[in-house]
C-alpha cells in the first residue's frame, strides 16, 4: 500500500536530510510491529519476554510496566497506560507481571550461575569494550561522562536479579534479539564476573501467581498490543494503518490519546518519521543502508571508517594489548575504510556472524551482533569498497620450487623477517605474535594484499610495518628476478599452503614433553627403545621404565625426566625417554617348559634388503599375548600377559633402598599347574661382578632376597652377542610372585 | 549454462596426491565451491571453545548413555565432553583416560568405551567409578604395527557384536607386517578374522543406514581419487600388495588374480572377482581430498532433510559432504553431493550429537589443510530453513531418478538441455593418483517431473558402467525460482540395473509386449479378450503395446481360441450350442499380474481357467473391464462369503440390460460428469466419441449404484458421425465409472468399468486416454497421469467394423500372431 508523502515542497525539503534517520528509527521503535504498511522499514526485534520474569527483579518490572522511561531512561518501550491514573497503572502492571511470569520459560535458559567477582569484572568491562558505549564505571569519585550515543547502565543494578544478568550478558542475543546489545564472547566465569561489577545485590524476590491476576494481565497483554512487539505468547490483534500526512491524531500524537502508546518523540522526530514513511518505496542507496546499520549497531563507536567514527580520545586509554610494540594497530580496531576491498566476503561473514578472529593479542572484542541484524553488511561493504580484482599468478614446475624456496627465504629472519614479528602456522614467532601468516590467503584479497605490502601506511596507518618494496621496487633484489609481483605471488601461494608449508627461518617446532606430575604415567606410542607398541611408564621419583608389549619384555629404564613426544607435523606420538636410558632385549621373555630353547627365539629382524616382516606371528606363535593393563589409585600399571595357559601380572615401582631409588618388579604368575617357566632376564654384555647380583651397562639386577618365587637356577649362557641370563622359575599351581630389583646407576 | 566438462575441474586438478597418508610435497588447496555465504543460512558452524591449556585432536567420537560426547583424540587422550548441545556451548572437558596411541574409533559399549589405537582394540574401562579409567583390556592385537603410517580404524560393534578394524598399509606402497592393507573382524569372543583385502589406506569405517560396511579409501596408488568402499566377506579392494597376508587367512583362500596396472577397474573385475568397485568417487578435489570420517543422519529431522544419508568430513579442504548409497545387482554404488564448506580445521571425524547436531573436529596438522585453526571442535546445526538441493541420485535402468529437497520449477526441469551432464572414469593403476579419462557426454533423452514436483525422472541414451556420472544443474530452479545451493553431484556407475523382464515368456498362443524404458518397477498388465462382435482382438494388441511402448508397462494379451489355436471372434456362445467351452491358455498369468482389463463376452471357460479369474478378483489388484466384458462370462460362479457375486452387477457395478441408444445405427458421445472433472481417470479426457450405441445398465428410473463414481454420460447420437445430432429420444446413461470391489479375500480392488470401447471407438484419442488414465489410476500411480500422455498407436491401426456379419465384415479366425 503506497503510503502518502507530505505534501508541498517545504516539508519534501525538510525530508530528504532526515529520510536515513527516520527509516531507522521507524525500525528502532518497531513501528512496523502495529502498521504492517510500514514494513519496508524493517523492525529490530523486542525482547523475548519469556526470560524476562526469570531475569528482572520484580519491583523492577513493576516500576519499568507503569512507566517504562522512568524506569529505565532512553527504552524503546512506549509508555502504555499514559493519561491512566496512578492506582489504575499499578494494577494493570502488577496483572500483567503475573500474567509475564505464568508465561515465563520454565528455567531462563542458561547454566547454573557461577560466582562473579565484582574485581575481575571491573576489569573486563573496562578491557573488552564495554565502556565504548556505556562509558567508564570508576569504582570510586564522580561518574564519568558517557560517549556521544552511548547508553548509562544506571539502572541495570535495580533491573536484573544478578544471576539474571549473568545469564543475559552470556547470550544478550537470545534475550534481545534485536542485536542493539551484541554478544561480547564472554563465557560463564565472564558474564558473573561482569555481573557482579554492574549489580552486587543479591537476586530479588521471586513473583507469586495469582490466577486471577494472570487472566487479567493476558487481557491487557492482548488490549495493549503488547504481542505486536514482544512474539511468542498470543493476543496477536489485526495491523492498523499508518496514518496519511502529519503525525497528529495517533500513538505518534504530541500528547497520544488514552489507550495509545506514548513514545514521548520530539518534534524532529516526528517529522523525521513521516518524512521515512513517505520515502519507503524508494531504495536507499546501500551508502545510506551502511552508514545507518552502522550507526544503529555503534560500529563507529569502535571502528573509524572514512573519517566517521572510532575511539574518541577520552576513551583511548581503554584500548590495550598484550603486544604494544606491534604499535597501535595491535591495540585499536581496525579502520573499516576499504574494508570490503581489503577481506575477502567470507572471511567478512566469519567475523560478523561467528566472531572469528586472528588477533588474540587486542584486548577490546569484536562482538557479533546477531545473524538477521548484520545479514546486509557483507554485502553492502563489498559492493561500496570493490577494487579491480588482481590474481597472483600461479607459478608451475620448476618454477613453483623456485618461488616456494624464494617465499620461504623472503617470510624467514634472513630474509625479510616477516616471522620476527608474526606468528607462522599457529607457532610462535621469536620477537612479537603479530598476525598469523598462514591466515592472509584465507582472510585477504590479493589486490589490497599486494598494494598493502607495497606501502603498508596505505591501508594501515600507525601499522609498524617495514616497507619491503618501497614504491614497488624490491629491497630483495637476489630472488625471483627481482620482480616485485612474481616475489609478491610467490609469498601469497607459499603462505596459501597452509599447513604444509615449511616453517621459514626463525621459527621453531615446538617441544612436547609429557611430564610426570604426582601420580605415575603411562604413554603408549612408537620407540626406539620399546618398539611400536611401547609403554613408557613414568614416576614421581625419577625412575621411569619402558615395555614392549608386542614380546613383553621390560625394554629399557631411565633416570630423570619421563619422555617427549612428537606431536609435530605428521608425528604419531612417538616418545623417547629424556634421559639417557639402557636398553634391555626386547625379544620374547619367557618361555614355558623344562627345556630352554636353543637357541632363544629372539625377535624378527627387517632389514633394507627385506623390508616385510619375515616372521609375522612371532611371538603369538610361542604363545605370548599381551592383555592390557589396569591402574591402582596412584596411577600405577600392572601390565597383564600370558605365556601359555600362565596368566602373568607385571608391576613395577620404584622403592627405597638404603639411599638409592631402585625399580622394584613384581611378576606374579597363575599357572594351572605346577611347571617350569624360563624368564630370559638379560642378554649381551652380562656381568657377574662379586659383589652379587648381574650387571648389563648400568644395570644391576638382583632377586629380591624377599622374593616369594626363587629361581631355581641362574643359567649365563654363551651366545653370539654375549650371553644370556636365563632364570630357570619352578612355578607351582595357582599365583606365585618373583620379585627383582633393577638398580641403574645414576 | 555450463559446458558438461566443468572447466573449474582441470582448474583444480592438483599434481600428486592424497596427502593424509604420506610425505608430501607442500601443495596447493585448490579453489572452493564458492558457496558459503549461502550455507550459512540454512546450516551455522558453532565453534564448541576448547580451553586454552588442552590439545584436543579429535580423531573419534561416541556419544555415552548419559549424553556427553566422548572423544578421542590423535594424542591418546579420551575426554568426556558436557555441554556440546548448549544454545552458547561452553563445554567442560574431563580427561577420562591418555596415554593411548592414535585413536580413530571409539563406541560407548556396556560398561565402557571400546578404542580403536594403532596397536590394538581395546576395551576402556572404570572399574572402581572414580571418573577416570583405569582398566585396559585388549580386545584384539592381531595384526602388525611397525611403521608410523599404519593407522587403524575401527567402528562399534554390529548386531552380532562384530566389530571391523581397517589397516593402512605400511606408507602407500608396501604391506610389510602382518594384515597391513587389510579388514579384520573382531568377534565377540575376542576371535580375530581377515575379512577383505586390498585396502591402501582407510579413512573411517562403519556401517551405513543399512548396516552395510563401508570404509572410505584414499588418493594413491590403484586409486585415482577418493572413494567408499563396501566391505563383504572375501573382498579385495585394489592395492594387490597386501596378497602377501593370504596365506595367514586360510578361511579367505588362495589370493586374488593379481590386476593389471593400467586398465579401468571394472575391465580387471572380470579377470579379478573378489575386486569391489568404489561404490561411491569423490571426484578429487572437487569432492575434498583426504575424507578421514563418516557418519550416518539417523537425527529424524533434527538435521534437515537428509535422513539415512552419510556425512563425511574432509582432513585437506574442512568441507563436509554427503553421500548415498544403494546396491544394484549385488553391488553397491552411489551418489555424493557438495554440503558445507568453510570449517576451521581439519577434520578427522564426524558425528551426531544427542540433539541431532553434527559435531566436528580434527587437528591440521601433517598435511595441507584449509581451515586455520591447529585443532578445533565444532558443530553444525540447521537453521530450520530447507535449502534446495539435490537430495539423492537413484540409478534406473536408462537413466537416473533425482530427487530434490523442495519442489522443482517443472518447466525448466522438464528440458534436457537444462540437465549438464558428462561422465569420465579413471585409469587403474599402481601409481599414484590418476587423471579423469575416457571423458563422455551423455545425452539426456528426456525428463519427467513427478506430479509433487520433488523427483525427476531422467532418461539418457546410455549408462556407462564404471563412469562417474556428473550432474551440473546450476540451470534448474525450484518451484520458488532459486538455483540450488549446490548445483554438482556424482553417481558412480557400477551397475546398471535390468528392466523387470516381461514376466509371460513368448508363445504363440498369446501376445506379449515388453515395456520400453520400464524399469525394475515396470507393471505387468493383462488383456484377457473374447468377443464375437466390437474386434476386442484389434483394439487390445494395440493398447497393450502402445501401453507397453509408451508407458514402461509389460502387457499380455490373452485370447480364447478354438481348438487350431485361433483367436476365433466368429465362436459359438452356448446359448447357440450348449456343448460349447471356450478356452483361454495362459490365464495361470493372472497371478502376479498387476492390472488385468477384460475384455470377453458371454464365454464358458473351464472352472480351472474361472478359478484363475476368481483368484485374480481377491488379489486386490485393479479390475479394469470394457464394453461386452459386464456380461462376460457364462457359468461364472463367483462367491465372496459364501454369496454367488455376479461379475457385471456384483463386481463391475452394471451390465447390459439392453442398447439404449439404437443398436448399430446411432454413435456415442462421452461427457465429463462435472461434479467428477477432477477425477485423475479424466486428466486430458474431453472429447470421447464412438460408433457404438449406449448400454442400459440399470432399470429406467434407476441409477448407478452408490459406489460407483460417474465419470462420463453418453448421449446417444442420431447417425455415427461425431457431429451428429443428439437423439432427443434418449438421455444420457453412464458410459465410463469407477467403484471399489471387495474380494473374498478382503482386499479392495479398483475398479474402471467403460461400456463404450469397439474397436472403432478406440481410434478416438481419449478413449485411449481414458483407458490409459484409469489403468494407471487402477495401480495407484495416479501422480503419474498428465493431459498429454502420448496415447497415439505405435503403428497404423484400422479396425475392422463391428458386428455379426462376419463374412461380409472379413472377419475368421486366425492366430494370435496375426493380431499383432
Amino acid at each position: 500500500m503506497p503510503l502518502a508523502s507530505p505534501s508541498g515542497p517545504d516539508s519534501r525539503a525538510l525530508a530528504e536530510p532526515l529520510a536515513v534517520d527516520g527509516r531507522e528509527e521507524l525500525a528502532r521503535l518497531g513501528c512496523a510491529a502495529c502498521h504492517d504498511d510500514l514494513a519496508g522499514a524493517g523492525q529490530r526485534l523486542a525482547p523475548d519476554l519469556s526470560l524476562a520474569a526469570a531475569r528482572l527483579r520484580g519491583d523492577f518490572l513493576l516500576r519499568y510496566l507503569e512507566a517504562p522511561a522512568e524506569a529505565q531512561p532512553g527504552t524503546r518501550m512506549p509508555d502504555l497506560m499514559a493519561g491512566r491514573s496512578s492506582s489504575e497503572k499499578a494494577a494493570v502492571a502488577r496483572e500483567l507481571a503475573a500474567f509475564l511470569a505464568s508465561e515465563a520459560a520454565s528455567t531462563d535458559g542458561s547454566p547454573a550461575a557461577l560466582v562473579g567477582d565484582p574485581g575481575r569484572g571491573d576489569t573486563l568491562y573496562h578491557r573488552v569494550g564495554c565502556v565504548m558505549c556505556h562509558g567508564e564505571r570508576p569504582s570510586a569519585g564522580a561518574p564519568a561522562p558517557l560517549p556521544e550515543g552511548g547508553r548509562s547502565l544506571d539502572h541495570v543494578a535495580g533491573k536484573y536479579t544478578s544471576s539474571g544478568l549473568a545469564a543475559f550478558l552470556l547470550e544478550p542475543l537470545g534475550h534481545r534479539p534485536g542485536g542493539l546489545m551484541p554478544d561480547m564472547h564472554l563465557d560463564r566465569q565472564e558474564a558473573a564476573d561482569l555481573a557482579a561489577f554492574l549489580d552486587p545485590a543479591p537476586a530479588g524476590a521471586s513473583h507469586a501467581l495469582d490466577a486471577t491476576l494472570v487472566d487479567a494481565g493476558r487481557e491487557h497483554f492482548r488490549t495493549l498490543r503488547c504481542a505486536a512487539c514482544h512474539g511468542g505468547m498470543g493476543g496477536v490483534q489485526p495491523p492498523i494503518p499508518f496514518p496519511a500526512g502529519p503525525l497528529g491524531a495517533g500513538c505518534g500524537a504530541e500528547v497520544p490519546p488514552a489507550g495509545l502508546p506514548s513514545y514521548d518523540l520530539s518534534g524532529a522526530q516526528r517529522a523525521a518519521l513521516v518524512a521515512a514513511a513517505g520515502q519507503l518505496d524508494e531504495p536507499l542507496s546501500t551508502e545510506a543502508q551502511l552508514t545507518s546499520t552502522m550507526a544503529a549497531l555503534r560500529c563507529t563507536a569502535c571502528h573509524e571508517r572514512d573519517g566517521a567514527g572510532g575511539v574518541p580520545a577520552s576513551l583511548d586509554r581503554f584500548l590495550t594489548t598484550d603486544e604494544p610494540d606491534l604499535g597501535e594497530p595491535a591495540r585499536r580496531p581496525p579502520t573499516l575504510s576499504g574494508v570490503g576491498g581489503k577481506l575477502r566476503r567470507e572471511w567478512l561473514e566469519r567475523v560478523l556472524h561467528d566472531g572469528a578472529s586472528v588477533r588474540p593479542y587486542m584486548h577490546t572484542r569484536m562482538p557479533v551482533f546477531g545473524d538477521a541484524n548484520v545479514a546486509d553488511l557483507p554485502g553492502h561493504l563489498e559492493a561500496l569498497d570493490a577494487e579491480e580484482p588482481l590474481v597472483f599468478p600461479r607459478p608451475e614446475g620448476e618454477d613453483w620450487k623456485e618461488a616456494r624456496e624464494a617465499a620461504r627465504t623472503m617470510l624467514g629472519t634472513t630474509g625479510l623477517g616477516c616471522v620476527s614479528c608474526h606468528q607462522f602456522n599457529t607457532k610462535d614467532a621469536p620477537g612479537f605474535q603479530g598476525v598469523d601468516l598462514i591466515t592472509t590467503p584465507e582472510r585477504l584479497r590479493e589486490r589490497w594484499f599486494r598494494d598493502f605490502m607495497v606501502k603498508p601506511t596505505s591501508k594501515v596507518a600507525d601499522i609498524v610495518m617495514p616497507e619491503s618494496w618501497p614504491g614497488g621496487e624490491p629491497v630483495y633484489d637476489t630472488l625471483l628476478g627481482a620482480d616485485t609481483d612474481r616475489q609478491l605471488g610467490a609469498i601469497w601461494h607459499y603462505l596459501a599452503l597452509g599447513r604444509s608449508a615449511r616453517n621459514p627461518r626463525g621459527i621453531d617446532q615446538p617441544r612436547w614433553d609429557v611430564n610426570v606430575e604426582g601420580r605415575a604415567r603411562l604413554y603408549r606410542g612408537r620407540s626406539g627403545i620399546a618398539g611400536f607398541r611401547g609403554v613408557a611408564v613414568g614416576f614421581q621419583e625419577g625412575l621411569n621404565y619402558a615395555f614392549d608389549a608386542n614380546n613383553g619384555a621390560l625394554a629399557g629404564l631411565w633416570r630423570g625426566d619421563f619422555v617427549s613426544v612428537n606431536w609435530n607435523g605428521q608425528g604419531a606420538g612417538d616418545f623417547n625417554p629424556r634421559g639417557r636410558a639402557v636398553q634391555l632385549p626386547r625379544d620374547l621373555a619367557f618361555a614355558p617348559g623344562a627345556d630352554t630353547p636353543e637357541p632363544w627365539p629372539v625377535r624378527p629382524v627387517k632389514t633394507e634388503e627385506n623390508p616385510v616382516n619375515p616372521d609375522p606371528t612371532y611371538p603369538r606363535q610361542h604363545g605370548y599375548r599381551f592383555r592390557g593393563y589396569h591402574l591402582d589409585g596412584d596411577g600405577v600399571p600392572t601390565l597383564r600377559y600370558s605365556i601359555g595357559a600362565v596368566e602373568v601380572e607385571d608391576r613395577s615401582v620404584p622403592v627405597r633402598e638404603g639411599e638409592r631409588t631402585v625399580l622394584r618388579r613384581s611378576i606374579t604368575f597363575d599357572s594351572p599347574e605346577a611347571m617350569p617357566m624360563v624368564f630370559r632376564a638379560l642378554a649381551g654384555l652380562v656381568e657377574v661382578p662379586d659383589s652379587g647380583g648381574f650387571v648389563f651397562g648400568k644395570l644391576r639386577l638382583t632377586v629380591a632376597p624377599l622374593s616369594p618365587l626363587k629361581p631355581k637356577t641362574f643359567e649365563l649362557r654363551s651366545v653370539e652377542s654375549g650371553s644370556e641370563l636365563l632364570l630357570h622359575l619352578p612355578l607351582p599351581a595357582g599365583p606365585s610372585t618373583l620379585e627383582l630389583t633393577y638398580d641403574l646407576a645414576d | 549454462m555450463t559446458s558438461p566438462i566443468d572447466p573449474r575441474a582441470a582448474a583444480l586438478l592438483a599434481l600428486t596426491s592424497f596427502p593424509a597418508l604420506a610425505a608430501q610435497p607442500a601443495e596447493d588447496l585448490g579453489s572452493k565451491w564458492g558457496t558459503e555465504t549461502e550455507e550459512r543460512k540454512y546450516y551455522r558452524v558453532v565453534s564448541l571453545p576448547i580451553p586454552e591449556e588442552l590439545t584436543v585432536e579429535a580423531g573419534a567420537f561416541t556419544t555415552l548413555p548419559d549424553g556427553r560426547i566422548a572423544v578421542g583424540t590423535r594424542h591418546g587422550d579420551i575426554y568426556l565432553v558436557d555441554g556440546v548441545d548448549d544454545p552458547k556451548p561452553e563445554p567442560t572437558y574431563t580427561l577420562f583416560a591418555s596415554g593411548m596411541d592414535e585413536i580413530f574409533g571409539l563406541e560407548a559399549v556396556e560398561g565402557g568405551l571400546l578404542v580403536t589405537q594403532s596397536c590394538e582394540l581395546t576395551r576402556v574401562s572404570d572399574a572402581d567409578g572414580d571418573g577416570r579409567a583405569d582398566r585396559f583390556d585388549v580386545v584384539s592385537a592381531g595384526w602388525g604395527y611397525e611403521n608410523y603410517h599404519e593407522y587403524a580404524f575401527g567402528t562399534g560393534p554390529d548386531k552380532d557384536g562384530n566389530v571391523h578394524v581397517a589397516l593402512g598399509l605400511s606408507y602407500s606402497y608396501h604391506s610389510r607386517a602382518l594384515f597391513r592393507g587389510w579388514v579384520l573382524k573382531v568377534t565377540p569372543e575376542g576371535e580375530t578374522i581377515p575379512v577383505a583385502s586390498g585396502l591402501r589406506s582407510p579413512g573411517g569405517i562403519g556401517p551405513d543406514e543399512n548396516g552395510q560396511i563401508f570404509y572410505i579409501e584414499s588418493q594413491g596408488p590403484w586409486n585415482s581419487s577418493c572413494s567408499l568402499k563396501a566391505v563383504t566377506e572375501g573382498s579385495f579392494h585394489g592395492h594387490p600388495v597386501s596378497f602377501n597376508w593370504y596365506p595367514f587367512a586360510p578361511n579367505l583362500g588362495e589370493a586374488p588374480t593379481t590386476p593389471n596396472s593400467g586398465t579401468r577397474i571394472l575391465t580387471e573385475k572380470e579377470r579379478v572377482p573378489e575386486l569391489t568397485p568404489y561404490a561411491v568417487v569423490f571426484p578429487y578435489i572437487r569432492m575434498g581430498r583426504s575424507i578421514m570420517g563418516f557418519t550416518v543422519d539417523d537425527t529424524g529431522g533434527s538435521f534437515g532433510p537428509f535422513q539415512d544419508q552419510m556425512f563425511l568430513g574432509d582432513f585437506s579442504l574442512s568441507v563436509i559432504l554427503r553421500a548415498t548409497t544403494e546396491q544394484v545387482n549385488g553391488v553397491w554404488q552411489g551418489a555424493c553431493y557438495p554440503f558445507r564448506e568453510g570449517l576451521s580445521t581439519g577434520l578427522l571425524d564426524v558425528h551426531f550429537s544427542p540433539s541431532g547436531k553434527l559435531i566436528a573436529g580434527g587437528t591440521n596438522r601433517g598435511w595441507p589443510v584449509r581451515g586455520l585453526e591447529p585443532f578445533a571442535l565444532e558443530r553444525l546445526e540447521w537453521t530450520g530453513v530447507t535449502p534446495f538441493e539435490v537430495e539423492r541420485i537413484t540409478i534406473n535402468p536408462d537413466g537416473f531418478d533425482v530427487r530434490f529437497t523442495l519442489p522443482l520449477d517443472a518447466e525448466t526441469a522438464s528440458k534436457p538441455e537444462n540437465w549438464a551432464m558428462g561422465t569420465f572414469t579413471h585409469i587403474y593403476h599402481g601409481a599414484y593418483g590418476g587423471p579423469e579419462v575416457d571423458r563422455t557426454v551423455p545425452e539426456v533423452r528426456s525428463v519427467t517431473v513427478s506430479a509433487d514436483g520433488l523427483s525427476a525422472r531422467v532418461v539418457l541414451d546410455t549408462l556407462k558402467k564404471g563412469h562417474v556420472h556428473e550432474f551440473d544443474l546450476v540451470a534448474l530452479r525450484s518451484a520458488a525460482g532459486d538455483p540450488l545451493l549446490h548445483r554438482d553431484a556424482y553417481y558412480t556407475v557400477n551397475e546398471i540395473p535390468a528392466p523387470r523382464a516381461h514376466p509371460v515368456p513368448e508363445d504363440p498362443r498369446w501376445l506379449t509386449y515388453p515395456a520400453k524404458d520400464g524399469g525394475e518397477d515396470a507393471p505387468h498388465v493383462v488383456f484377457v479378450v473374447g468377443d464375437q462382435e466390437y474386434r476386442s482382438e484389434e483394439c487390445t494388441p494395440m493398447l497393450a503395446e502402445m501401453f507397453a511402448e509408451r508407458h514402461g508397462m509389460h502387457t499380455t494379451v490373452l485370447f480364447a481360441q478354438d481348438e487350431q489355436g485361433r483367436v476365433d471372434p466368429t465362436s459359438k456362445i452356448k446359448w447357440e450350442d450348449k456343448e460349447v467351452v471356450h478356452d483361454i491358455p495362459g490365464l495361470e498369468y493372472l497371478e502376479g499380474a498387476d492390472a488385468v482389463i477384460f475384455y470377453t463376452r458371454l464365454l464358458s471357460l473351464p472352472e480351472e481357467q474361472l478359478a484363475r479369474i476368481y483368484s485374480y478378483l481377491d488379489s486386490g489388484k485393479p479390475i479394469l473391464a470394457i464394453r461386452t466384458a459386464n456380461h462376460g462370462f457364462i457359468d461364472w460362479d463367483y462367491r465372496v462369503n459364501g454369496e454367488r457375486v455376479p461379475f457385471g452387477e456384483g463386481v463391475l457395478g452394471g451390465s447390459f440390460r439392453g442398447h439404449h441408444g439404437n443398436w448399430s445405427r446411432d454413435s456415442t458421445r462421452g461427457s465429463v460428469v462435472a461434479e467428477n472433472a477432477g477425477h485423475p481417470v479424466l486428466v486430458g479426457v474431453d472429447d470421447v466419441w464412438g460408433t457404438t450405441d449406449v448400454y442400459r445398465t440399470y432399470p429406467e428410473g434407476g441409477a448407478l449404484p452408490a459406489r460407483c463414481v460417474p465419470l462420463l454420460m453418453g448421449q446417444p447420437l442420431v447417425g455415427r458421425t461425431p457431429d451428429g445430432p443428439p437423439n432427443e429420444n434418449k438421455i444420457a446413461l453412464p458410459v465410463a465409472w469407477t467403484r471399489t470391489f471387495t474380494g473374498s479375500a478382503g482386499q479392495e480392488s479398483r475398479v474402471f468399468h467403460t461400456t463404450m470401447g469397439s474397436a472403432r471407438d478406440f481410434e478416438c484419442e481419449d478413449m485411449r486416454r481414458l483407458l490409459l488414465n484409469a489403468t494407471l489410476w487402477g495401480l495407484g500411480r495416479e501422480g503419474d497421469i498428465r493431459a498429454d500422455l502420448e496415447v497415439a498407436p505405435v503403428g497404423p491401426y484400422e479396425p475392422l467394423e463391428s458386428g455379426f456379419n462376419y463374412e461380409k465384415l472379413g472377419v475368421r479366425p486366425r492366430p494370435p500372431v496375426d493380431f499383432r
